[in-house]
């Protein structure tokens, strides 16, 4: 699954240690989203998408699709 | 995990396994010197030798509580495949090993070494590249 969360991250000036203190994750835990290597559950992925007021699919997209 | 990036639950589950270790290594000593001393027998004798397990039990513990506790779904992920992997490498060794002693004439280990395998397979997993 692709994201564009470095994009989104980079656009609000925002380091994955302030965008993980803003989900309630570890730095680890956006790191590994951001580069693909964790896929987030659904809630998570949810939260992101509140955090930057987009809807989901304009942050994820499927490799699939 | 860097120790900066430790979440609650996971200093949390660090506390408990130093608390149980702290505890093992009391009851190991307090055991030996009793069994070399004054050998207890009976019931009594049967609950003291089992006693150093109860801290081990507690570290067994301490990993479902922190399962249990963790927030961050990434951590979690990673700790349930340490746990998998680890597992699987500990009951794989063990299981070869009880072949080769059945059949060839190698040292036995008595069974709490299961104990001992799997933490240091649980360790290892964390070498295992992926999902990190």
């Amino acid at each position: 699954m692709e994201n564009r969360l470095r994009v989104l991250r980079a656009e609000r000036q925002w380091s994955q240690a302030d965008l993980a203190e803003r989900l309630g994750v570890s730095r680890q835990s956006v790191n590994a989203v951001e580069t693909g290597k964790y896929a987030p559950s659904l809630p998570l992925a949810f939260k992101i998408a509140r955090i930057f007021d987009l809807p989901i699919e304009a942050i994820f997209s499927d490799d699939a699709a | 995990m860097a120790m900066k990036d430790w979440t609650p639950a996971y200093r949390r589950y660090q506390k408990r396994v130093v608390v149980a270790s702290l505890g093992y290594a009391a009851a190991l000593v307090g055991a030996v010197w009793l069994f070399k001393h004054a050998p207890p027998s009976g019931v009594l004798g049967y609950g003291l030798a089992a006693l150093p397990a109860l801290p081990i039990i507690g570290i067994f513990a301490a990993l479902g509580l922190y399962l249990r506790e963790e927030t961050d779904e990434y951590q979690r992920f990673l700790i349930t495949r340490q746990i998998v992997i680890g597992t699987g490498l500990a009951l794989a060794i063990c299981t070869v090993w009880g072949f080769i002693e059945n059949f060839m004439p190698v040292h036995h280990f008595e069974a709490y070494w299961v104990a001992v395998v799997w933490f240091a397979m649980f360790g290892a997993a964390r070498c295992v590249p992926g999902g990190r």
